[in-house]
Order: C-alpha cells, then sequence, then structure tokens
C-alpha cells in the first residue's frame, strides 16, 4: 500500500445522506471520492461472497470480472427501466453500453463520478487490472483505489457506499488500519426513503426470495421451491422480472424500519470493536443544522492536512433543505414506523450517539408503552378486561423498570 | 392366487405408504406407473422411493426383498393419454389406485394443477378401462372438496361448494370424472390432512399440507431474524384463527391400511372420509409448532384490524394453510367406519399436544438441517 494516509470509508445504514457527503468530497483537490464501489461490485450485496472469496487469492481476470463484469441485479433493473437513481453512467444511444447490452459495474457509479471520460478511464483501468499478479481481494481492489488516486493526482481515497455499515467487520478485517466516517440520520426518515428506492428494494426483495428459497435466483438456473414464492416476489424472479412487478412490490416504510433497526444494532456493535480514533459519528441532521463544523471536523478525521476553509465553504452552500420527513406521514404510520425504529434508536442512545441537534431520534413517549400493551388490547377483545388489564399491569411493570430514559 | 394392483403416484408421500401396506399381504403384486428421471429410470426411482418411506414407516430392510419381487415400475405419466401405457404386457389388475396429483394450490398454477388432476385423472380412468381392471377405480381425493362449506360435512357427492383454490377446485372436477365413471365401480377416498407415521412420526417425501404450514413459520421467523437479529422472537404476532377451528390430521399408516381395508372389503358406498374422528384444535396445534420453532406464542385474533406490516404478510404468506385455522369442519365417518368397524380403537388418531410436539419436532429437526440461514450480506445500496 503506497498511500500514508489510511484508508477511510464513510457507512451508514443507507439513505442516511452519504451520497451527500461522497459529492461533497468529489470537490475536495486532496481526497479520491469512491462513490458506491461495494454497491456496485458486490449488485447489492448478492455477489459479495464472489467479489470477496474468503482466504482465496483472486486473479486478474476474476479481479477484472467483479469490476467490469456484468450483474444479474443491476441488469434485471435497467432493462426494466428502474435502475437506481445514483446511476451515473448515461444511457443515449450513442452511448457504448446501454439497457440491453448492460453496464459494467464500476461505470454505475464509480468511474462516472470521477470523470467524464468514464469510458476511456475504463479501458484504462482494464489494462492496469489485468497485470495483477493473485492476491487477496481487497489487496487488488486497494490497488484499483490507490491507481485512481495516483490517476487524479490525490493523497487519500475515501469509499462510500450506501448501506455498507453491515460490511465494517470485512472491511476492519480486511483493512486493519481502516478508519470509519459513520453517519447516522433518524431511522424513519431512512426507512421512508428506503421503502422508495429502487436500490433497497431490490436488496430486499432478494434477500426475501433468497430465503424463501435457500438459493439466490438470480446466481443459478435452479428454480427448486418456487412455488411457495408469493405471487410479488414469483414475479420478480429474473425470468419474469418487470418494471411493473417491481413497482408493485409491497415493501412499506415500517419494514424498512426493522431492517433499520437491525442494521443499526449489528453496526453499532461492530464499530464499537475499533479502537474510539478509528470512528467518527455524524449525524445528518446535525451537518444539514450546522454543516460548517461537521464538515471540517470530517476531513479533519480524514487527514488535518485536508482542513480547507475554501471547501468547507463550497461543500455547505451544496446542501439543500430536505423535501420529506416522516413527520408528514399520517399518525398511524408515523406510530408503526416509531415502533420499527425503536430498537435501533435505543442502540444509539445506549452508545451515547444522540445528535447535538436534538428532536430528531426521540419517539413519542407513549410508542414504548402502546409498543408492550398492545397484546393485552388484543387479548382482551378474547379473554376479558380483567386479564388484559393484568397483562398490561405487568408490561408496563417491565417498561418502567427497564427503560429509564425511553428514547 | 396373486392380487395385482395397479397404483399410480407410487413414489409420492401417501402412494408410497399405500403400496407398502398393500405389500404386507401375501400374493400381492403392484404395478405403478412412474416416470423417469433425468438420472433414474422409473424402475430404479419406483425402488428407491419405496426403500425410503420403509426406513420412514419404520421398516426394516426386510421389506426390501417383497418391494424388489413384487412391486414393478411401469413407465408412464398421467398427463399422457392412456397414461402412455400400452396395456399388452400387464396383467388385468383386480384394483386400480389413482393416487398421482399435484398438491400445489397457487394460481399462477391453475393450468397445471387442472392438468395433473383433471386430464391426469381422465387418463388414469382410461387406463384402468383399457387394462380391465376387476374390481374397483379407487380414486384418492381430499377431504377439502367442501371448499368453503363448515360444519357437517357428509360423504357424498357434492356439488355448490365454493373451493378456496385451483387445487380443490381441481379435485371436486375429478371427482365428478370418477363418479360417472360406474363401470369401474369408483369408489372415492378423501383423506385429509395427512402426516408423518403415527410410530415413527417420520414423512418420507412430500413436505406438504400441516409441513408446508410448519416451513412457512421457520422461514418467516429466518426472514424476520435476517432483517433484524431476534425480531422473530420479539415481534408477538396476531393470527387471524378461530378458537373452535379442528385440524384434521391423520397418519399416513392410518390412511394407508384403511385405504387397503376399505379395497379390499365388499363396501358398496362410494365415498370414503379418511379423516381424525378427533381431531386436536387447530389453535393448539399452531400452538405447538411456534413453541417447537423457539417463537414467541402468536395471539390469535378474528380480524385483521389492526395487524402491522409484518402481521399482514404473514397472513397472506400463509395462504393456503389459512383455511386449516378459520371455521369448523366436521367430517362423517359412517362410510369408513361401517365398512372398517370401530371394534378396534385407532391409537393414531390420538393428537395431544406431545404427539403433535413430536410429529412437528421432527420435522422442524429436518429443516433445521437443511435450512440455515444464508449468510448475511453486506452492503446494501445508496
Amino acid at each position: 500500500m503506497t498511500s500514508k494516509i489510511q484508508p477511510v470509508f464513510i457507512v451508514g445504514t443507507g439513505r442516511c445522506g452519504s451520497t451527500m457527503l461522497s459529492n461533497m468530497i468529489r470537490d475536495h483537490a486532496g481526497i479520491l471520492s469512491l462513490s458506491e464501489f461495494l454497491v456496485s461490485v458486490t449488485d447489492f450485496a448478492g455477489r459479495t461472497a464472489k467479489t470477496f472469496p474468503e482466504g482465496r487469492p483472486v486473479d486478474a481476470h476474476h479481479a477484472w470480472n467483479v469490476l467490469g463484469g456484468f450483474h444479474p441485479r443491476q441488469t434485471a433493473m435497467l432493462r426494466h427501466g428502474v435502475e437506481m437513481d445514483e446511476m451515473l453512467y448515461p444511457l443515449a444511444s450513442t452511448s457504448r453500453f446501454n439497457r440491453q447490452t448492460g453496464v459494467p459495474a464500476i461505470l454505475y457509479v464509480t468511474l462516472p463520478h470521477l470523470t467524464r471520460d468514464h469510458d476511456a478511464l475504463f479501458d484504462e483501468l482494464r489494462d492496469y487490472v489485468m497485470t495483477f499478479e493473485p492476491d487477496l481481494a481487497f489487496r487488488q481492489y486497494v490497488r484499483v483505489f490507490e491507481w485512481l488516486m495516483a490517476r487524479f493526482g490525490k493523497r487519500a481515497w475515501v469509499e462510500r457506499s450506501g448501506g455498507s455499515l453491515r460490511a465494517v467487520p470485512r472491511l476492519a478485517k480486511s483493512l486493519p488500519g481502516a478508519r470509519f466516517i459513520h453517519i447516522v440520520r433518524d431511522g424513519r426518515d431512512c426507512a421512508i426513503s428506503m421503502s422508495k428506492h429502487t436500490g433497497f428494494r431490490m436488496m430486499m426483495a432478494c434477500t426475501i426470495m433468497n430465503q424463501i428459497l435457500g438459493y439466490d435466483p438470480y446466481e443459478t438456473d435452479e428454480r427448486r421451491g418456487v412455488e411457495e414464492l408469493p405471487d410479488q416476489f414469483y414475479r420478480l424472479l429474473p425470468e419474469h422480472f418487470s418494471g411493473d412487478a417491481f413497482a408493485s412490490l409491497d415493501a412499506p416504510a415500517a419494514l424498512f424500519g426493522h431492517y433499520w433497526s437491525g442494521e443499526m444494532m449489528r453496526g453499532l456493535k461492530a464499530l464499537a470493536d475499533l479502537p474510539r480514533d478509528r470512528v467518527l459519528t455524524i449525524h445528518f441532521e446535525d451537518i444539514l443544522a450546522e454543516p460548517k463544523p461537521w464538515l471540517r471536523r470530517m476531513v479533519e478525521f480524514i487527514d488535518p492536512s485536508f482542513v480547507d476553509e475554501d471547501w468547507v465553504q463550497r461543500a455547505a452552500a451544496t446542501i439543500r433543505p430536505v423535501r420529506s420527513s416522516w413527520r408528514n406521514l399520517p399518525v398511524l404510520e408515523q406510530s408503526a414506523l416509531t415502533d420499527a425504529c425503536a430498537p435501533g434508536f435505543q442502540v444509539l442512545s445506549k452508545h451515547g450517539l444522540e445528535p447535538d441537534s436534538g428532536g430528531a431520534c426521540p419517539m413519542p413517549w407513549y410508542a414504548g408503552v402502546r409498543q408492550r400493551v398492545r397484546p393485552a388490547i388484543t387479548l382482551a377483545r378474547f379473554v376479558g378486561v380483567r386479564a388484559a388489564l393484568a397483562l398490561a399491569k405487568a408490561r408496563l411493570g417491565r417498561v418502567t423498570s427497564a427503560s429509564p430514559s425511553a428514547v | 392366487m396373486t392380487a395385482n394392483h395397479f397404483v399410480t403416484g407410487g413414489t409420492g408421500f401417501v402412494g408410497s405408504n399405500l403400496i407398502l401396506e398393500l405389500l404386507a399381504e401375501r400374493g400381492t403384486a403392484v404395478y405403478a406407473l412412474t416416470r423417469r428421471s433425468s438420472r433414474q429410470s422409473a424402475e430404479d426411482r419406483l425402488q428407491s422411493a419405496l426403500r425410503h418411506a420403509a426406513r420412514a414407516a419404520g421398516y426394516d430392510d426386510a421389506l426390501d426383498h417383497a418391494i424388489a419381487e413384487r412391486c414393478h415400475a411401469v413407465e408412464g405419466d398421467v398427463l399422457s393419454e392412456n397414461c402412455g401405457v400400452t396395456t399388452g404386457g400387464l396383467p388385468r389388475p383386480d384394483q386400480f389406485w389413482h393416487v398421482a396429483a399435484s398438491l400445489r394450490y397457487e394460481e399462477r398454477y391453475a393450468a397445471e394443477i387442472f392438468r395433473t388432476n383433471v386430464e391426469g385423472t381422465r387418463n388414469a380412468l382410461a387406463l384402468a378401462r383399457s387394462s380391465g381392471v376387476d374390481r374397483h377405480f379407487n380414486y384418492v381425493s381430499t377431504a377439502y372438496v367442501s371448499g368453503c362449506r363448515m360444519g357437517l360435512i357428509r360423504e357424498e357427492i357434492s356439488s355448490g361448494q365454493t373451493p378456496n383454490n385451483p387445487y380443490e377446485a381441481s379435485k371436486i372436477q375429478a371427482e365428478g370424472l370418477v363418479q360417472q365413471s360406474l363401470d369401474l365401480r369408483p369408489r372415492i377416498f378423501r383423506p385429509s390432512i395427512v402426516i408423518g407415521h403415527s410410530i415413527t412420526r417420520r414423512v418420507s417425501s412430500g413436505f406438504s399440507g400441516l409441513y408446508g404450514f410448519i416451513k412457512r413459520v421457520l422461514r418467516l421467523r429466518q426472514l424476520l431474524d435476517r432483517i433484524q437479529d431476534g425480531l422473530a422472537s420479539r415481534a408477538g404476532l396476531r393470527v387471524i384463527a378461530d378458537p373452535n377451528a379442528l385440524l384434521n390430521i391423520i397418519p399416513v399408516d392410518v390412511v394407508a391400511r384403511q385405504l387397503v381395508r376399505i379395497g379390499r372389503s365388499g363396501s358398496r358406498a362410494t365415498v370414503f372420509h379418511i379423516t381424525n374422528p378427533t381431531p386436536p384444535p387447530a389453535v393448539e396445534v399452531s400452538r405447538v409448532i411456534f413453541r417447537e420453532l423457539d417463537l414467541p406464542q402468536p395471539v390469535m385474533v378474528s380480524d385483521s384490524a389492526g395487524m402491522n406490516w409484518i402481521e399482514q404478510k404473514v397472513e397472506e404468506g400463509l395462504g393456503f394453510y389459512k383455511s386449516y385455522f378459520r371455521g369448523t369442519r366436521v367430517f362423517e365417518r359412517t362410510n369408513s367406519d361401517w365398512t372398517l368397524g370401530v371394534s378396534v380403537p385407532e391409537p393414531g388418531y390420538r393428537m395431544d399436544s406431545a404427539t403433535v410436539a413430536e410429529y412437528v419436532r421432527w420435522y422442524a429437526d429436518v429443516l433445521r438441517g437443511t435450512t440455515d440461514l444464508l449468510p448475511a450480506a453486506e452492503a446494501a445500496a445508496a
């Protein structure tokens, strides 16, 4: 590794404002901004095992198949016009790659994020990658990052992929000096955004399909047990995939609220295992409220030599107000979403990670109570109010004794 | 004198156990319509399925000799005209057992279900006719041809019932075809939800019915835990269930035994319910299933009011199995009991919680051994 500055990854649950940071860093004179590398090369995490074969060297051809290959989930989405909004490769009729050919993984976002001459860069990169001797996967990808860093005259690289919080254990193990900027946003806003985002919808659909089938239908022609797929997932098998089927997928914000909580629980546990000086936690809401100190702190974390007031001014000026908020939802949906995000808020609180701006994470006081007495209310319909009250009392007893600082 | 039986669906769950029961009587020979697979001849496929069923039923390999000597595959397919069989070389069967069926129930497979269950029955009737079956055409249907009907379900050919799904609709149509084939002296057997062997609790193949429900619940548990560690254990689920609903489950060996005994009888009745006269409450069975899968006990509710997204998805995901938990059906057994005689109580009918738990535990262990959580994916999406 030639970079003297230890690698930095911006991680988060996804839909948490990390793309904004990637775009800001791209404008920094000393830092190479690698956007959506992990998402693209793992094909929404579906190809993680192929991208990072455990303990096995990866040769040049394998590495190039990962970087420059056409991956099945991305290709299906592209062919049916439901690619991620973040995709930067221009799908013009004159483009080298199009909806029918598919777009190589690293051309989805990562290279067009760096230059308009991405096709030529793609060819240059292929020539470089084909010189690789077999080595562990992550070392090969770091070679690519450092080659790009040198190519663009930068002194450090920062990789940022949406939803990469769950990759922290692997990243920390593969790159022992790696550091992490963890961007946190109110789970309810993340979940709403995820439920509308094609990448997250695809990831969730594939997770559910894989779990029901026991194999990944995007990686094999095997179709054992497809009769067990509910119709909405059956229609998303590669051979049936269509834009309409994808649009009709029922994946509401509450589902992603549960997912967000799970990611936060797992992610904070992994980050807590690292030395404190290798992790910086930033709240999206804090950046919106007071961008400059937080942006300054972020580049200082990457390397103190990168603090550049002009960049801070320019980056802060790019911030736009957030258009939607969970507070705009109908009351019942707010309540369901808050319930789903409660475990995530609790674990943030446990780690002392509330935002400075306040008000973003706390749940209504009644949410935790309602969550616990709900079964009793249901029970009351069957066994009568008396038994249900006894249960509610028992539950409330646990709430007050176990959660003195209900978040 | 040798009694020849012709069986379709002999590699399936009920069919293989029926053959084992038929072979238990000396002098019986079985000819089983069997498809070849890409890797196995029809004969190998049949022999392998029967040996597997014999082990699941607790027979030692002594039965293997009878299987090899007295059971023969007849290559063919119920989807072909006359089942793709030329009857020239076949001995004339005393009894014809049509067990082959598609157990799928989803709307999207409706064409396939009707092809297998209705056209397949038409082809089986044609084969039975051309083979000159001597005594009876025995059709294994389902107790759930009752569709949406509740209350007392009689052992009679009924009409006008509304099926819950294409499977039930196809079986109703097929029963109609069988009933009209008076020249074959038809008998219609209607088993309820067939579960594992009453002694070993094991199933050799075809994990449908109750096992399909257990699998769905386990998948749900795994999925919830994949979305969020421990979510399945924390999320107390509300499930719509009629507190009075009974889950009519009956062990496969009891079914096979009753089929063969009624088959050999001189009964003139046409319809026989092969059902459990003392079925357990559906709510109790579901409690056992949730407990055995380490899930919090579900809260049974009467409607979907106030259900959260996960609960709604569970409700949708249960699909076919929902009808098990709604309404109360009592299956008449007059014809069956009259023919079988009721002097000896059937221990296989007993379905207390401990017994049900043994059936569930066996399958849960099988599932746990084959359907571990997939490795958690890492980076998701922007």
